[in-house]
């Protein structure tokens, strides 16, 4: 019974046994004190067995990798996939219920910093988003214009 | 220069089977009590105000978070499983920075309260007593 991961998650490397040993990797991060250090984690695609694979499925953070997997979690590719978007949004500390949308629809993809903010990261449809909003403000623009000349009209 | 920085972003993980997974719903995290210690050294033939000493030691912090609680969650049942069969058990906050910051917790005591009001969604409350250094 095997799970493959979906993504990037940060390992206990202290809990790890033999076989999540070969599965760990390192990058780079930051620690309590402020120091870089090297972080580890199990990369996207790690391939997770027993128990742990279905426990994986049922958080969000892997698919089944193989049919027995699959059967044994009893969810609907759907019900998968569903579980997967609110994960990641849960380990990029989305929670907010405006951005939740927005990261489904594709318009932001998490946060990042920028010098003193915190900005968010755009995603694939984060261009069409802003044409849309630029495409409302000039309808709004417009029919405020209209108003005018209509109360001009009055006077 | 010091940097405001936004609280969105910044993510709760709990460690299970070597796997840290991030737990939902969550509305805010806090982590507080850390503190040095110190000790009544004032002498008899002292100055006139009392004096105290550090101990050398700190009290580890406590972690608190409010957040929605589902009944059905994997993530809050493991979480609740602590409370049953207590075990040491990592845990994670992560900040959004240019280099991500992390700090993990060892933490030894935990606690999970659920409120249902009329005018709010299903809810509950984490307190977890964290052991030694952060690192």
């Amino acid at each position: 019974m095997k799970a493959r991961l979906s993504l990037d998650q940060f390992a206990d490397a202290s809990k790890c046994n033999e076989a999540q040993q070969k599965l760990l990797s390192f990058k780079a991060g930051r620690n309590a004190a402020g120091k870089t250090v090297p972080v580890a984690y199990f990369p996207a695609g790690s391939v997770f067995e027993g128990d742990q694979a279905i426990a994986l499925c049922r958080t969000g953070q892997a698919v089944p990798a193989d049919d027995e997997c699959a059967e044994a979690l009893g969810l609907s590719e759907e019900k998968i996939a569903a579980l997967q978007v609110d994960y990641k949004m849960t380990s990029l500390g989305i929670n907010d219920k405006g951005d939740r949308e927005l990261y489904r629809a594709g318009v932001i993809a998490g946060y990042k910093k920028v010098g003193d903010k915190v900005e968010v990261i755009h995603g694939p449809n984060w261009k069409a988003y802003q044409a849309a909003i630029a495409e409302a403000e000039e309808l709004d623009d417009e029919l405020d214009d209209d108003d005018d000349e209509e109360g001009g009209d009055d006077e | 220069m010091a940097n405001k920085v936004k609280s969105k972003g910044t993510a709760l993980l709990m460690e299970i089977s070597a796997v840290y997974t991030a737990i939902p719903l969550l509305k805010s995290i806090s982590i507080s009590g850390e503190k040095s210690t110190t000790y009544d050294s004032t002498v008899l033939d002292g100055p006139v105000h009392m004096t105290k000493d550090p101990t050398g030691y700190s009290e580890a912090p406590t972690i608190a978070a409010d957040g929605f609680y589902d009944p059905d969650d994997t993530v809050q049942l493991a979480y609740i499983a602590l409370m049953s069969a207590p075990v040491e058990t990592n845990f994670k906050v992560t900040y959004v920075d240019t280099t991500p910051t992390s700090v993990i917790y060892a933490c030894t005591g935990f606690g999970f309260d659920r409120t249902a009001a009329m005018i709010d969604g299903l809810a509950c409350s984490y307190s977890i007593e964290t052991s030694g250094t952060p690192t």
